[in-house]
């Protein structure tokens, strides 16, 4: 018999790029393979067979380990509710309800619909009463077709699970992720943002913001002329960009200084919305995910919002990331961008 | 680093459908493979036992028979046969015997000693000859000598050594019709082999 040595691939996808990520799992899990590879443009989240080829080319060349992959809940088909149900062990059928009340709030066109959700951890003695039950519903269909897409380039996916458990995953290995506090995990994507709200390493609020690196790019190029190839080297920087030092950056900088400011209002909302219904937990950090949250306007924008402190979320063991004989720095610089895909080749490992 | 990774909640979405076509197609696999491999064990090696007795020729009465007649032809050979081999035996040992009995360099001391210098020897052969019961050496001597007197005296000569058990000059002539050219003679001589050690069968 093999014995398994690594998770499988987490892969997480936008309209601008594959990101895909795996473990050791003998120890601490430390990144084996990693890989960032861009689309070809379309407006499409269904990769097209062309793409398809080059991320399993690109996986094979990055020296991943076999087929198994877990993807991210594509959110452009899915809607997070929190619902009062029966409390677990009360023989309730809770995936029943979850799904006709996902199907009650309107939120999808269809009633076809997949449901995951996740309790806080069971109270002892276990409650009588009702309790929150963080839900996730996706739309059948469309992520039918992304399964059977993947699966037609010879991969196998085996787990479909949300971001907000993804990223609480990746973030449990930063220290101040303390138990019982109010954290938040802020992930600017690329054509969307969300706010996530932890109560310990556990989401309880997700808040999606229509604005992400797209906005920025699209910006450059309408209102600044500035070339397709200039626009995609300064987002997928070599190095961590550090302040507004060249014209460019002063540029960024002042396209950013909206955008940031939509993301840290939605994010206050959030914030005030679970403390409420948390009221006795103190708060405890804000960590920045995804494109620009390695720029200390982002951080700046939030703690001059929220007056909490936040961190840069890395991957686990960054440091050996740069042992890895398969990770280049250039990797090593997008790695904010990795904390979907790493949350969930863990979610494996765990 | 605190990884605590079991106490978040994996919720999984992907579709029932998917996981039981999956099983399915796993199924199926796993049967076909079974089926590979039961043909590889099962039924191919019986095929091929099937293939190899169709292609047999059928045993019938007539084969038997002949067959027990072939057997009994070779049993009866078998004790002439025996015969055979044993007299062949006898007489391999017994020209291995004679050779090594037959002191060949006394007798070739012994002729070299009486042709002196009228005498000269053309050339020597011997041969033998497997006659049961005791083996024959049979010994050619070709002679120059200048008369025939001369060749006689030779002969007897060699009679008077006692190594032969017969000899005889069967030729003798002149080489040429001169008066005194040499002449050529023929020597033939022949010695029983003693046989003193049997083989019993």
């Amino acid at each position: 018999m093999r014995i398994k040595t690594t998770t499988p691939i987490g892969l997480d996808l936008d309209y601008n790029e594959f990101r895909a990520i795996q473990f050791n799992t003998s120890g601490d899990p430390i990144p084996s393979a990693v890989a960032t590879i861009p689309r070809t443009g379309r407006r499409e989240l269904i990769p097209a067979s062309d793409e398809l080829a080059k991320l399993t080319q690109t996986l094979y060349q990055r020296g991943f380990v076999g087929d198994q992959i877990i993807i991210a809940v594509p959110k452009e088909f899915s809607s997070f509710h929190i619902l009062e149900l029966p409390p677990e062990g009360s023989g309730a059928p809770i995936n029943r309800l979850a799904l006709l009340e996902a199907q009650r709030s309107g939120a999808h066109k269809t009633e076809d619909l997949q449901i995951g959700y996740w309790t806080q951890r069971p109270k002892d003695p276990p409650s009588k009463f009702p309790s929150p039950y963080y839900t996730v519903a996706c739309e059948t269909e469309p992520l039918d077709q992304l399964i059977g897409i993947f699966e037609s380039a010879q991969l196998t996916p085996i787990g479909v699970e949300p971001i907000e458990t993804a990223l609480a995953r990746a973030a449990t290995a930063h220290e101040e992720f303390i138990e019982d506090s109010i954290h938040s995990i802020i992930e600017i994507g690329w054509d969307h943002s969300w706010a996530i709200i932890t109560l310990g390493s556990i989401p309880v609020y997700t808040r999606r913001i229509d604005c992400g690196a797209a906005r920025i790019r699209r910006q450059l190029i309408d209102d600044h002329a500035m070339p397709i190839h200039a626009i995609n080297n300064l987002l997928n920087p070599s190095s961590p960009i550090q302040g507004p030092e060249s014209k460019v950056d002063r540029i960024i900088a002042t396209l950013l200084t909206p955008m940031l400011t939509q993301i840290v209002d939605h994010l206050d909302t959030a914030l005030t919305y679970v403390s409420q219904q948390h009221r006795f937990a103190p708060f405890g950090v804000v960590l920045r995910s995804g494109y620009f949250s390695n720029l200390d306007q982002t951080a700046h924008a939030i703690a001059q919002r929220t007056g909490m402190p936040s961190i840069r979320l890395s991957l686990p063991q960054p440091g050996a990331l740069q042992l890895g004989s398969h990770i280049s720095p250039f990797e090593l610089a997008l790695s904010p961008r990795l904390n979907i895909a790493a949350g969930l080749a863990l979610g494996a490992a765990a | 680093m605190n990884h605590h990774y079991d106490q978040i909640p994996s919720p999984n979405l992907l579709p029932q459908s998917r996981l039981t076509a999956r099983r399915k197609d796993q199924a199926l696999r796993r049967w076909l493979y079974t089926m590979i491999a039961m043909i590889l064990v099962i039924v191919l090696p019986s095929g091929m036992l099937s293939i190899h007795f169709r292609s047999s020729k059928p045993i019938d009465s007539d084969h038997i028979t002949r067959f027990v007649s072939d057997l009994q032809q070779i049993q009866d050979a078998i004790p002439s046969l025996h015969r055979e081999l044993i007299e062949l035996q006898i007489a391999s040992q017994s020209q291995l015997r004679a050779k090594s009995r037959i002191q060949w360099t006394s007798l070739l001391d012994h002729l070299a000693s009486y042709t002196g210098k009228n005498v000269r020897i053309h050339s020597f052969d011997a041969s033998i000859e497997s006659s049961a019961p005791a083996p024959l050496i049979r010994i050619t001597i070709q002679t120059h000598t200048q008369s025939l007197s001369q060749a006689r005296e030779f002969l007897v000569v060699l009679e008077q050594t006692g190594l032969f058990d017969e000899i005889s000059m069967i030729e003798s002539r002149r080489q040429s019709s001169a008066q005194d050219s040499p002449i050529n003679s023929t020597i033939r001589a022949q010695i029983i082999a003693p046989t003193t050690v049997g083989i019993t069968p």
